[in-house]
């Protein structure tokens, strides 16, 4: 459920451009963390910290591996 | 799909199909010595970072339609640590220019499969990178890997009128550059459908010499071009804000001379330094084997490409 509800909250991201603006003013990884989660259940949906945590760290991987 | 502050950031070829990674990059200037550098940069904030998005070429030549980027204004080439660098950092210096350096997504396009839609989807590329990053931006650079000098006859198709340039430097200095620290091109196998043909027994030094010799060969296939600009690497910076810019009809205001002056003065690729001649370094180094491939693979190819500077 935790990632239908990150996967729903991310489709809404790409799809908003407030909510970008909102997320790109953020000053580091704490605080989007944090406003995700807070965004998120503003929307019924229930993402949790570790949701995003562990997406971020898949993003870096991916990217870092790129050329692998 | 709104694209509109977004940047394709990375192709990847599944058989026909192209997957385009975009990245969030409104308020980002591209402004380091190469793309890949101004990605990074765009990537350390976890916002961009975490949400991207994925199209295929349809949709990113859809985007560009709606939203056509700045016309390209000139095209470099190069043989590769010849001054390129340079010649980008001066480009981009005026707050009117835009500079897309050795863009992965681009390198993506022209490596790609044949395809009838090849020079819509270039066209398309160039045309999504090269969006202007502030209001002031009128004209658009863009500088080219290495081996894209090979797709110079699809890239002229897609771009007939825009002119171009092609740097070389003395091929022992280029050697003896890539022997200390080797362009992937230049690294048996290093680049995806390693587009140089290689016997399997030359030394790396012998390989890089064949490299760079079919790199100059392909631009001087096209040296009776009239949108062609040759351009030796003794002749920078000056050439820039002189020959180069009367070559392309670049209005440059002083402010903007005065920029491109100031890019002239520091490092290219670590452009927090100041820049040091490093010629008389590098020839003070070279070794029998750099001298005898360059001799061989290079030197006479130096002598036509300082021909075709002189004839225009």
């Amino acid at each position: 459920v935790a990632a239908e509800a990150w996967v729903a909250f991310r489709r809404d991201v790409l799809a908003d451009r407030g909510l970008q603006e909102q997320l790109l003013a953020t000053s580091g990884r704490t605080e989007l963390v944090a406003l995700v989660v807070r965004l998120a259940g503003q929307r019924g949906l229930a993402v949790k910290p570790d949701d995003v945590e562990h997406a971020l760290a898949e993003a870096k991987q991916a990217w870092r591996g790129r050329w692998i | 799909m709104d694209l509109s502050r977004w940047s394709p950031i990375r192709l990847t070829w599944n058989g026909d199909r192209a997957v385009i990674d975009w990245c969030h990059t409104e308020g980002i200037a591209f402004d380091d010595p190469f793309f890949s550098q101004t990605v990074d940069r765009c990537l350390s904030h976890p916002f961009r970072l975490l949400f991207r998005q994925e199209t295929g070429l349809d949709a990113l030549c859809l985007a560009v339609e709606a939203r056509p980027g700045l016309a390209p204004a000139g095209f470099v080439f190069h043989m590769s640590r010849c001054g390129s660098t340079l010649v980008a950092q001066m480009l981009g210096a005026p707050s009117q220019h835009l500079v897309v350096s050795e863009a992965a997504p681009l390198e993506a396009v022209l490596g790609g499969p044949e395809h009838e839609e090849k020079l819509r989807w270039l066209r398309g590329m160039v045309g999504a990178l090269g969006q202007p990053r502030d209001d002031r931006q009128r004209r658009l650079f863009v500088k080219f890997d290495a081996w894209s000098v090979l797709d110079l006859p699809v890239i002229r198709r897609a771009f007939p009128d825009v002119p171009w340039l092609f740097l070389y430097r003395d091929p022992v200095e280029v050697l003896v550059s890539h022997g200390r620290r080797p362009g992937a091109h230049v690294l048996r196998g290093a680049l995806p459908g390693d587009r140089f043909a290689s016997a399997p027994d030359l030394s790396p030094v012998e390989y890089a010499a064949q490299v760079l010799a079919s790199i100059c060969e392909a631009a001087l296939g096209h040296r009776d071009d009239p949108l062609a600009t040759f351009v030796d690497y003794a002749d920078l910076p000056g050439f820039v804000t002189s020959d180069l810019a009367r070559a392309w009809s670049l209005v440059i205001d002083d402010e903007g001379r005065d920029r491109m002056t100031a890019a002239a003065l520091a490092d290219a690729k670590n452009p927090c330094l100041a820049f040091e001649p490093d010629s008389a370094a590098k020839q003070g180094t070279v070794t029998d084997e750099i001298r005898a491939a360059a001799d061989r693979w290079l030197v006479p190819l130096h002598a036509r490409l300082r021909q075709a500077s002189a004839s225009v």
